[in-house]
């Protein structure tokens, strides 16, 4: 049974299909790729998992549960974490707390509870604290713990990011475009820590446009063109794939590689 | 870390200590009745301070629960004959009661809206209290009996440390919210509601949870100025409360732990060091609120605490126009 | 019979509504203004309703100008404060790159200056507002009216037409338009969003000194009786949408017309109490106001 299994995936804004009745399936540990040229739908694909944006039709399921009603602020809870295009930080915070806020669902008490239980709460925060702890030190920004987030260059942000959405443990983490604004040291960097993090079993889906990085780190890619899913296969095929390079190029250019 | 320690809790130990001397520091009645309005003004400022400071949630209708809290736990007194500590815990539920009921539908909205809706509601609350004469006496008000504990009287110089000690119990339970995951899950539903969702936070449990909070330290507030004042009438839910909070707040310094008693002393104290201020005082604080604003954003507090509302420059997504593609919305 | 006096008192429903609600509708209009080309509620807007008020004791009874000569009189303070409001409270903190929330209590603020300086000027007291038109009941089929209160719903009308061919007809409607669009998409079309905005704020002055020259005689002249009518103007923009100025117009047109009805069968206690509750019922079904864009729900 796949991990996350997408079906038929469907939302309209007004008249407009952003996202048309799109499929497809990520097992368990596989690191798959979207890809598609600008207004492909890939972001509104993301919130739609996510839980942001609500479906116009089609089924989600993850984990053999369908999240049809499941809120977003309960899918950190069975698994499903996410980073978003745009860094954010809350910047007033400092680092440690950025990346504690991740791991708001797993360890809490609600609010009215969490203000008579007091001895379990700041339990829950030396717990989280520590994880928080370990996390930065696994993205390598233990240094930065105590210094606002709002501080620290954009690539260093991205890692909180991720260092944030890895504390509710995921199953599969979503990274809306995590390469963005890196430069090559930093994008090498990163590739490190997401292959370490798919190495002890984590699935990743990942929306990206640097394609040498998608190419170097997916198993698998699914191409999305206004709304709807064109292509499906291992970076290869993808690579070679005429429909691919029309949506990406636009037609005179396959034309021109056919001949 | 011990340097972050003192510098964390100085402040409050400092107001602690003053605050308990001050009896015997101060000639007479009248003096102990205004270091006693300035503890519940605090409160009153701790309050809005967790909604709007914390929280980034504008609620312009603190005063109305100010004035449930205070009428509530009056009739509760002098119709039920209840005793002072179930009269308060009376107000303490009709506050929350009313704070869920009128949260609900009102922060489903946000920013300006909210203001504007919560406003209206303590508009309401005000005309009710003007015009349903028979249970709250109109113009004139209630009158609350004298404080009485476990059967004694309570001196002027005991119900000033009652009320002491229930600031500091606020004091202590917004450092506890503002320290812990309520106070990261708040910020982050400041800062960006779609984020702290994807983070797990249940953005409209939390936005409701600190505004019956807030209520609920509002009530608490009207309350003890019921029981310092012997009364309440209409004012307590008028236009002018809420300028005085939100002078206080914003002279203080919004956001930080402190600022509330710094804000709450200065506009309670400040027109009686002035002589025949009392004619200027709506203009003055007007005047007061718009200057700080502007010239000193962060307040008093912010000068000696890292205040929370001013971020350190960095990209936000509205100043970044350029990324905001169609796919982002 | 029957029927004939369920007409009277229709007539005098709807005409006494109309009047209230042209002055919330006029209070909800230039929020609207303001907030469009400014994205800040100005909570000082029905302040300036005290103001044309009080401003025509000052002239009318006090210094004893002729009307025609005080009405211009009245509505140039009105614009002056408008622009010092401006000037002096919403550019600093925009300049100062102050959120949203903090102009907008920048502009209560404001209020609180106004009414401060108001109270040092005129006192606690309740004056009787000279009226421009007569306070005579005049009756129309079986409906008893006066020429003040027609004139109040005329002007209102009058007004919403210029406002719209101002909006609608002019460059510089298009400008306000552009700006209440996106600011900064107008600012690279060369439009000079300063001046949209100082304009709304001054001619949203002009519009609250107008109506309270208008309502003045009917609800008399108090330094506090402008916080009242920004309440309205919520209950307006918040009924109708933020979304223009003409469905916060219908949202302040409804209020009155809900409140006279309310007073009439019930008691007047309960009116703002059951408003307040439609209102709130309102926003259940439709967050956004019953006419409005979907602002109310984004960040």
């Amino acid at each position: 049974m796949p991990l996350l299994s997408v079906r038929e995936a469907t939302k309209r804004f007004g008249g407009l299909a952003a996202v048309d009745r799109v499929s497809f399936d990520v097992t368990g540990g596989e690191v798959l790729g979207v890809i598609g040229p600008n207004g492909a739908g890939k972001s509104t694909l993301f919130n739609l998992i996510s839980g942001l944006t609500p479906l116009t039709s089609g089924r989600i399921v993850f984990a053999g549960r369908d999240l049809a009603r499941l809120p977003a602020h309960k899918r950190p809870q069975i698994g499903m974490a996410r980073t978003f295009q745009i860094v954010r930080q809350f910047g007033h915070l400092p680092v440690i707390d950025n990346v504690m806020l991740g791991g708001h669902t797993r360890t809490t008490p609600g609010f009215f509870r969490s203000l008579v239980r007091i001895p379990t709460v700041l339990a829950n925060e030396r717990r989280l604290r520590d994880a928080a702890m370990e996390w930065l030190a696994t993205v390598g920004l233990e240094a930065r713990a105590h210094d606002l987030a709002g501080y620290l260059p954009h690539g260093q942000q991205r890692l909180i990011e991720i260092a944030r959405a890895m504390m509710a443990e995921p199953d599969i983490l979503l990274l809306d475009e995590p390469a963005a604004g890196l430069n090559g040291a930093e994008t090498a960097h990163l590739m490190r820590l997401l292959r370490g993090l798919n190495d002890k079993g984590r699935s990743l889906l990942i929306v990206e446009h640097d394609m040498k990085f998608i190419m170097q780190l997916c198993d698998r890619i699914v191409v999305l063109d206004h709304g709807a899913r064109i292509a499906e296969g291992a970076p290869d095929d993808i690579r070679r794939d005429p429909a691919v390079i029309e949506a990406y190029l636009g037609k005179d250019a396959t034309s021109h590689a056919q001949h | 870390m011990t340097a972050t320690l003192m510098r964390n809790w100085l402040p409050a130990i400092v107001i602690l200590a003053l605050g308990l001397a001050l009896p015997f520091l101060v000639a007479g009645n009248y003096q102990l009745r205004l270091a006693t309005l300035v503890w519940i003004y605090a409160v009153l400022g701790m309050g809005f301070n967790m909604l709007f400071g914390f929280a980034g949630q504008l609620s312009l209708g603190q005063q109305a629960f100010f004035a449930i809290g205070a009428y509530a736990f009056a009739l509760a007194q002098i119709h039920l004959g209840l005793s002072l500590p179930l009269a308060a815990l009376t107000g303490l539920a009709v506050c929350a009661l009313v704070s869920i009921l009128v949260g609900l539908p009102v922060l489903r909205m946000r920013t300006h809206y909210l203001a504007m809706a919560t406003l209206m509601f303590a508009m309401v609350v005000h005309d009710v209290a003007l015009r349903w004469t028979d249970v709250t006496g109109g113009t004139s008000g209630l009158r609350v009996p004298p404080p009485h504990l476990f059967g004694d009287r309570l001196e002027r110089i005991e119900v000033y440390y009652l009320i002491m000690a229930l600031a500091t119990v606020v004091f202590l339970l917004q450092v506890f919210v503002k320290s812990t995951h309520l106070g990261r899950a708040l910020e982050a539903v400041k800062t960006d509601e779609s984020a702290a969702m994807s983070l797990g936070v249940n953005v409209t449990y939390y936005k409701l949870g600190v505004f019956v909070l807030a209520a609920s330290v509002a009530g608490v507030a009207g309350m003890a100025y019921a029981m310092v004042s012997r009364g309440v009438d209409p004012s307590y839910s008028g236009i002018g409360m809420v300028i005085n909070l939100l002078t206080l707040a914003v002279i203080g310094g919004l956001g930080t732990r402190i600022g509330p008693f710094f804000g709450a002393a200065l506009v309670i104290l400040l027109p009686q060091f002035l002589a025949g201020l009392q004619e200027y005082q709506t203009l003055l604080y007007g005047v007061a609120l718009l200057l700080f604003m502007i010239f000193l954003p962060g307040g008093l507090a912010g000068l000696i605490e890292r205040p929370a509302m001013k971020a350190p420059e960095q990209d936000t997504p509205s100043e970044r126009p350029g990324r905001l593609g169609s796919e982002a919305r | 019979m029957v029927t004939e006096a369920r007409l009277d008192i229709l007539g005098i429903l709807v005409l006494s509504g109309l009047t209230n609600g042209s002055v919330y509708a006029l209070v909800g209009l230039s929020l609207a203004l303001t907030y469009g080309a400014s994205r800040v509620i100005n909570f000082a807007q029905g302040e300036f309703v005290m103001l044309g008020a009080l401003a025509t004791v000052l002239f009318v009874t006090t210094v004893a100008l002729p009307m025609l000569v005080s009405i211009p009189l009245v509505l140039v303070i009105c614009a002056m404060v408008g622009l010092m409001l401006e000037r002096f409270a919403y550019r600093p903190l925009v300049a100062r790159n102050a959120p949203p929330l903090t102009v907008m209590i920048g502009t209560l603020a404001c209020a609180s200056i106004m009414v401060g300086a108001a109270l040092l000027v005129w006192g606690p007291n309740q004056y009787f507002v000279p009226n421009a038109f007569s306070l005579d009941g005049i009756t129309v089929a079986g409906i008893t009216s006066t020429p003040q209160q027609l004139a109040i719903i005329a002007s209102f009308a009058i007004l919403m037409l210029l406002i719209w061919l101002l909006l609608y007809r002019t460059t510089f409607g298009l400008a306000i338009r552009a700006v209440g669009i996106d600011p900064e998409v107008s600012k690279l079309m060369g439009i000079r969003a300063e001046r949209v905005v100082s304009f709304a704020f001054v001619f949203s002055a002009v519009i609250g000194g107008l109506a309270g020259i208008l309502v003045g005689p009917l609800l008399g002249g108090h330094v506090s009786m402008g916080v009242v009518l920004t309440i309205k103007g919520f209950m307006a923009v918040i009924l109708g949408g933020m979304g223009s100025p003409f469905a916060a117009a219908a949202g302040g047109l409804a209020i009155g017309l809900l409140e006279a009805t309310v007073a009439f069968y019930g008691n007047s206690l309960y009116a703002e109490p059951i408003i307040f509750g439609l209102i709130l019922l309102t926003l259940i079904v439709r967050p956004a106001g019953l006419l409005g864009e979907w602002e109310a729900m984004r960040r």
